[in-house]
């Protein structure tokens, strides 16, 4: 099936804007989330081990999506956040209060993610598709639009891939996490103007993906 | 399979208990306060204050604070900022590594032309005594924060050399009454330098982020 030429279109345009999040400033949903978040890990800082489940639940719906696009395997992204809560844990009496506990644990992830792809490279796809469905939006959407869509999110997954690890780094957390680039910037001990860069070129790899998928296909030599 | 996963974390937890933020506050006091002890041990044992009496003690106290305030600065940049768990940009900290010496000197030598030095010395004895005191607060300062730098540990490394050769420095002040050029270059620049360089290179070692 050959992606159509609307879904392209719209695909690029979504590629090239910044983040909703970005543009609107964060959501009071989201807000209040990282305030509880601190205020969860403040307590369990100070001592009180029950604020433990409630930073996991905070956490973890954020951070398992994450690492699963970061490792390309469920069971490797749940190590990977249980590493994440161990080096929490670990360092929670160096826990500065009132600090941002969300942009610590993406931190770590990363750093984990990064030490962890060195040592052995992650396969460009997933060993279990339907593993990773999981974690994937769900739409409700006509056979056709479906098969399109998948065939678009393997443009942009290729894409993705092919991509350097800074660039991929910095366009999912500004782009797919909605953290603002200077946030993005101390998440991957980079410079603001560096993660602008990165997600600038990853928006122009991403369009440049999706208008080679939609170009047609040059005739073979044999046909007429 | 979140459940799952927030178990074997509970399991993991529980066999690697560690101190709260309280209990952990008096070992960091500790550490540092048993680091200021050395360091006052090594001011002592070199001859304390009386070192330094050649030099008018109004310009003592002016060369000690325009020094802290470099210490002061450097304590601020090479802590993370307020809200945050992540080490400052590592342009600010190269930056504290590579400046921190040259700011030690201007401090230190403008005072200069106010008054006749005692004596004159090439500086040999300040570097030694900075680079020693620099290391006993340098070691409290990695021990407090081992494991633990997500990004640039090297340069985290750096800039806590870099500090606590300045807060060396501060002290070797109220030491050594020279304020000439190539005596506060030889032994007072260069011992900020080397410690920070020092830290760079045990920072990578000690201070980086290790997968458990």
């Amino acid at each position: 099936m050959s992606l159509t030429r609307e879904k392209i279109d719209a695909a690029s345009a979504e590629a090239s804007a910044p983040p909703a999040s970005s543009v609107r400033g964060r959501t009071d949903a989201e807000r209040a989330q990282r305030t509880r978040a601190n205020a969860a890990m403040d307590r369990y800082a100070d001592g009180d081990d029950g604020a433990f489940d409630e930073l996991y639940d905070l956490l973890v719906p954020r951070l398992l999506p994450y690492a699963v696009r970061r490792t390309r395997d469920v069971g490797r992204a749940e190590d990977l956040v249980q590493q994440v809560f161990l080096q929490m844990h670990l360092a929670r009496d160096s826990f500065r209060r009132g600090s941002d506990v969300l942009s610590w644990a993406f931190a770590i992830t990363t750093r984990l993610a990064i030490d962890a792809y060195r040592r052995r490279r992650p396969e460009v796809l997933a060993d279990d598709p339907h593993d990773l469905a999981a974690f994937e939006p769900s739409l409700e959407l006509l056979p056709e639009e479906v098969a399109a869509t998948k065939e678009l999110a393997q443009v942009v997954e290729r894409a993705l891939a092919a991509m350097p690890e800074g660039q991929r780094e910095a366009y999912e957390l500004v782009r797919e996490q909605g953290f603002s680039p200077a946030e993005a910037a101390q998440i991957l001990g980079a410079t603001q103007n560096a993660v602008n860069l990165r997600v600038h070129r990853a928006y122009d790899a991403l369009r440049a993906a999706i208008a080679e998928a939609s170009s047609p296909a040059p005739p073979s030599k044999g046909a007429r | 399979m979140s459940a799952e996963l927030k178990a074997r974390l509970r399991a993991q937890i529980e066999k690697n208990p560690r101190p709260t933020r309280p209990e952990s506050r008096r070992r960091v006091v500790l550490v540092h306060a048993l680091a200021m002890l050395v360091m006052l041990g090594i001011f002592e044992g070199a001859g304390g204050a009386a070192h330094g009496s050649g030099r008018p003690l109004f310009l003592t106290v002016v060369v000690v604070a325009a020094v802290s305030l470099v210490g002061v600065a450097a304590t601020f940049l090479s802590t993370p900022s307020r809200g945050s768990m992540l080490q400052r940009p590592w342009w600010v900290q190269l930056g504290l590594v590579l400046l921190a010496p040259v700011a030690i000197t201007i401090a230190m030598t403008v005072w200069h032309h106010f008054y006749d030095e005692p004596f004159q010395r090439f500086g040999w004895r300040c570097l030694g005594l900075t680079i020693g005191m620099g290391l006993a607060l340098g070691t409290a300062m990695f021990v407090v924060r081992r494991a633990r730098i997500i990004h640039h540990p090297g340069l985290t490394g750096g800039a806590l050399g870099a500090t606590a050769g300045v807060w060396a420095t501060m002290l070797v002040d109220v030491w050594c009454p020279l304020t000439n050029l190539p005596h506060v270059l030889v032994g007072h620049a260069t011992p900020v330098l080397v410690l920070g360089v020092l830290g760079v290179l045990a920072g990578t070692k000690i201070l980086a982020l290790k997968p458990r």
